[in-house]
């Protein structure tokens, strides 16, 4: 009896130290955004605002998105911007690293990932950064391979704006 | 008959005339196009002060690029004419909501083009709020 006892004291002791490991999500999801409580960037909850891919050099470009979204002030804010590749680079590597990342397991791909999080609509496909590569190509966020790679900025991606962070 | 000859001596007395206009400020529209960060440039534009000058110089290429934080309009210039060329040239900048950012501290500058020629100028933007630029000619003194 008393090594029941024991046997149960030791198992609950196992079940409170594997809580206590447990790593906390570094999203702190809000209604409508969510804190990188490690690099202060916030992320809006929903990863296609603009329910559509955007172009860069274009009318009805990422820009007057941006310029839109901050006229409104969208959430409360009017600094929202496009992130740059080290903010997409840090994302996806968090993505990868949660969603237990494996190139042949489409379910731990980071668009999923972030999606089991609690983000919204987070495509399988390239996202707009900020970042210039040459004056005809800039770096694109692949949500699918979770690789940040030089893209001609003549197509058209999806758009993740952020605000904070830097 | 009467009726054709002063009809043609009409046609070509306005034809004169306006060939002649010292000051008309013809204006070419460009390509509008977008820099760098995706702002459009809005309603680029050359402005000559002269049709004279109009028909000899034609805009061939507008492109703009970002210097830091600064844009800077890059204009090639072709001369139509078989002779020298000799005017000036400035740019003026505006920001997105069109206020003037430099129109008292452009200065002009002079520009030589030989026959059939083409030449490329540059103009950098006096503050990052330039978005939209006019390119002006006018005549050397």
């Amino acid at each position: 009896m008393r090594r029941i006892f024991y046997l149960a004291g030791f198992f609950a002791l196992l079940v409170l130290l594997s809580a206590c490991s447990a790593p906390r999500s570094r999203m702190a999801m809000q209604e409508k955004t969510a804190i990188d409580t490690e690099t202060g960037v916030i992320w809006m909850k929903n990863a296609n605002l603009a329910n559509k891919p955007l172009p860069w050099r274009a009318d009805d470009n990422v820009y007057a998105f941006i310029q839109n979204l901050n006229k409104s002030t969208f959430g409360g804010y009017a600094d929202w911007r496009v992130p740059t590749r080290d903010e997409m680079t840090s994302l996806l590597d968090y993505a990868k690293k949660t969603g237990k990342y494996k190139v042949e397991k489409v379910e731990t791909w980071p668009y999923q990932a972030l999606r089991d999080l609690g983000f919204e609509d987070v495509r399988d496909y390239g996202y707009w950064t900020s970042t210039r590569e040459s004056s005809s190509q800039m770096y694109i966020a692949d949500f699918a391979s979770g690789k940040v790679t030089v893209k001609p900025d003549d197509k058209l991606y999806y758009l993740w704006p952020v605000r904070g962070g830097r | 008959m009467q009726l054709l000859k002063l009809a043609a001596l009409l046609i070509v007395g306005i034809t004169a005339l306006s060939g002649c206009s010292p000051t008309s400020g013809a204006e070419g529209r460009a390509r509008s196009g977008w820099t760098d960060d995706g702002a459009p440039m809005l309603n680029t534009k050359v402005v000559y002060n002269s049709s004279t000058l109009s028909r000899k110089v034609t805009i061939e290429e507008m492109t703009s690029s970002k210097v830091g934080d600064m844009l800077l309009a890059q204009v090639t210039l072709r001369s139509k004419a078989g002779d020298t060329l000799s005017f000036q040239y400035k740019f003026e900048w505006f920001d997105l909501d069109g206020l003037a950012l430099n129109a008292a501290s452009a200065t002009w500058k002079p520009l030589i083009i030989y026959g059939k020629e083409s030449k490329t100028i540059q103009g950098l933007a006096p503050d990052p709020r330039g978005r939209e630029y006019k390119l002006l000619l006018r005549d050397a003194d």
